[in-house]
């Protein structure tokens, strides 16, 4: 069955063309087949950035002792979230490739509360992200600079309030743990374990990105812009639209600065600004991919107290800046 | 069934991402999905999709026991749930490899929305400016001036050097106000304005931008035909898909024209439109229109969308 698989791959590969040109008269529906561009596209473009933050991770469990991370990481309590902020500024990844590479930091030692800056930071404070936000927003310099700004210090006001409702309590899934010794005379190499660390994590990681991506793909083949915005119309009903709206879509954090600007005619700028802030903290894909790896109360309060201060914070915005 | 009957299936799987995305870079079809800026990244992952892929293959399920000793690749035992999770790998290989490529059309710009001049059409837009202060009108209000004054004061500014005669937009502190100055300048002493695929976008910006300068010249454009509900059958949009990453990033933007010969073009039609630009009003905002002198059908061009082409990534 598999050879069969393989050769079906193979047959694809081979006569792509042909295949094509042939499915063409089948008629398929053309809200399927958008659907489809869609959903191909979310996930060819999302799976370098997914083997990149799994390649971290694997190098990082195969290579890194915890003592090297212990002594890398700021030191625990609220002391520690500035520098840890500033850290996450440094990874110049987006959430796909942030959430394996945390999974595994947490593992090897690093408070969660650090782990919970890194996954609401890096995917905003980025120069890629900082980059596109600039392009697409040039002639409003207001939401690029709200927009990092927000990113920063949320992460740090969501990063303390993890830290006083969890402390340092383990909130890692757990995974049966054979303590299994090794018989170090057979034990592959270490790239070999690597590249194997790679692929299992790629395929456990990937099934929550493919699902999220399909549900993200038909909510934009289905659902019409119009819509949205005919429901949100005050400050606060729009905001919390345009949140729900990024979470639903699952853009790439290094590319929804594009598809924001085409909402400045039709939303408030603050609810823009709480598009860029919310969806690379959350989205379908991410929150499916969290449930993956850490425990279900612990991911379910992580997505409350985001939403929660990411609403206040665009309020507040609102009424201080706006 | 065994493990080793997973860890195959798992390398076949790495394999066949490996085999579609090349297939699709092979043949090209890949840009209608991924925009040529993010191609590298393709690469990258074609490449090591195969090496993982060679290297599963290989993976015997002794081997597998020395990678368990990270605890944490849990693979689900319960046979349904396995069945669904890897049906979800091999789906996209599926219809990657069968479905046809098609190039997103009128029914999705219409989910999307289109940009003429910046401003996303939408048909309630007018009502909405009326009673909420959500919606930036270029009408401005007392209403949006009380609710938020510096907003209301950009937007004055920016209608100001909107609609003022070729100067640089806004206070000149950004280069690309410079870079779309001085694109305008370059079609100063032309009578013809040719929008090319590389320049689309930015040509469409600078011309409305500097409508006035360019307004009485002449304008050759393609795109596809879209109409909106409340347009007339000598009216409709010239679009055109911009992507910036992938196509799940695309917006609509796109062009008004007007002219009787219209009438026959019907939606999603290919076309190369020219005429002369003139400016008129659409839902309470100024933007360029085209009237059409010569409306020719042609077929869908080579390269579906057209790119922004940020340099980002460079």
């Amino acid at each position: 069955m598999i050879f069969l698989l393989f050769f079906l791959f193979l047959f694809g590969f081979l006569f792509i063309e042909e295949i094509k040109s042939s499915a063409v008269p089948l008629n398929i529906p053309g809200s399927l087949i958008d659907l489809n561009t869609i959903f191909l596209s979310i996930v060819l473009e999302a799976f370098p950035f997914l083997l990149l933050g799994v390649f971290v991770s694997a190098i990082i469990q195969s290579f890194v002792s915890e003592e090297t991370i212990k002594r890398f990481t700021p030191k625990k309590g609220y002391i520690a979230l500035v520098p840890a902020t500033v850290m996450a500024a440094l990874f110049p990844v987006c959430e796909c490739a942030i959430i394996p590479v945390v999974r595994r930091l947490i593992k090897k030692g690093m408070p969660l509360h650090i782990g919970v800056v890194f996954l609401v930071a890096a995917p905003i404070l980025n120069p890629v992200v900082f980059l596109s936000t600039f392009y697409a927003f040039r002639s409003d310099m207001t939401v690029v600079y709200a927009r990092m700004g927000l990113g920063f210090i949320l992460a740090i006001v969501i990063g303390g309030i993890i830290y006083t409702i969890f402390k340092n309590k383990d909130m890692l899934k757990i995974v049966k743990t054979h303590t299994h010794a090794h018989n170090h005379g057979t034990e592959p190499s270490k790239w070999k374990m690597t590249m194997y660390h790679m692929s299992d994590e790629f395929f456990d990681t990937g099934k929550y990105l493919l699902f999220g991506a399909l549900l993200a793909s038909s909510f934009q083949a289905f659902v019409s812009r119009e819509f949205i915005a005919s429901i949100g119309t005050e400050t606060w009903s729009s905001s919390l639209i345009m949140m729900g709206f990024a979470y639903l879509v699952s853009l790439c954090s290094e590319a929804d600065a594009f598809v924001a600007v085409s909402f400045q005619s039709t939303f408030s700028t603050a609810s823009i600004v709480a598009f860029l802030v919310y969806g690379p903290m959350l989205d379908i894909k991410n929150t499916l991919m969290l449930l993956a790896y850490f425990k279900k109360k612990f991911v379910l309060t992580l997505m409350l107290v985001i939403t929660v201060t990411v609403f206040i914070a665009i309020l507040l915005f609102q009424l201080l800046f706006l | 069934m065994n493990n080793q009957f997973y860890i195959n299936l798992r390398s076949i799987i790495l394999f066949g991402f490996a085999f579609l995305m090349s297939a699709l870079i092979y043949t090209g079809q890949i840009q209608y999905y991924i925009a040529p800026q993010m191609m590298k990244f393709m690469y990258f992952a074609t490449g090591t999709f195969f090496i993982l892929g060679i290297i599963q293959l290989f993976r015997s399920e002794d081997s597998e026991e020395h990678c368990l000793c990270g605890h944490d690749h849990q693979e689900t035992k319960h046979p349904f749930i396995r069945f669904f999770v890897y049906s979800l790998f091999i789906l996209p290989l599926l219809t990657g490899f069968v479905f046809p490529e098609k190039i997103l059309d009128s029914s999705m710009a219409q989910k999307k929305g289109v940009s003429l001049n910046g401003s996303v059409m939408q048909k309630d837009r007018p009502a909405q400016q009326a009673d909420s202060e959500s919606s930036k009108s270029s009408t401005p209000n007392a209403d949006e001036f009380l609710e938020d004054p510096e907003g209301y004061m950009e937007d004055l500014e920016e209608e100001v050097s909107d609609s003022s005669n070729s100067q640089t937009a806004d206070d000149g502190v950004y280069d690309y106000d410079e870079y779309y100055a001085d694109l305008a300048d370059q079609y100063k002493n032309k009578d013809k304005v040719v929008v090319t695929d590389d320049k689309y976008s930015d040509l469409l910006d600078t011309l409305s931008i500097f409508l006035d300068q360019f307004q009485g010249k002449t304008i050759e454009i393609e795109g596809f035909a879209y109409r909106e509900n409340d347009m007339g059958n000598d009216e409709l949009v010239v679009a055109r898909y911009l992507m910036s990453c992938c196509s799940a990033d695309t917006s609509v933007v796109g062009t008004m024209a007007k002219g009787t010969d219209l009438q026959k073009i019907e939606d999603d039609q290919w076309v190369k439109v020219t005429g002369t630009i003139k400016k008129t009003n659409y839902n309470d905002s100024t933007i360029p229109m085209i009237e059409v002198t010569n409306v020719e059908r042609i077929k869908s061009p080579d390269s579906p969308y057209v790119y922004q082409d940020v340099g980002i990534f460079n």
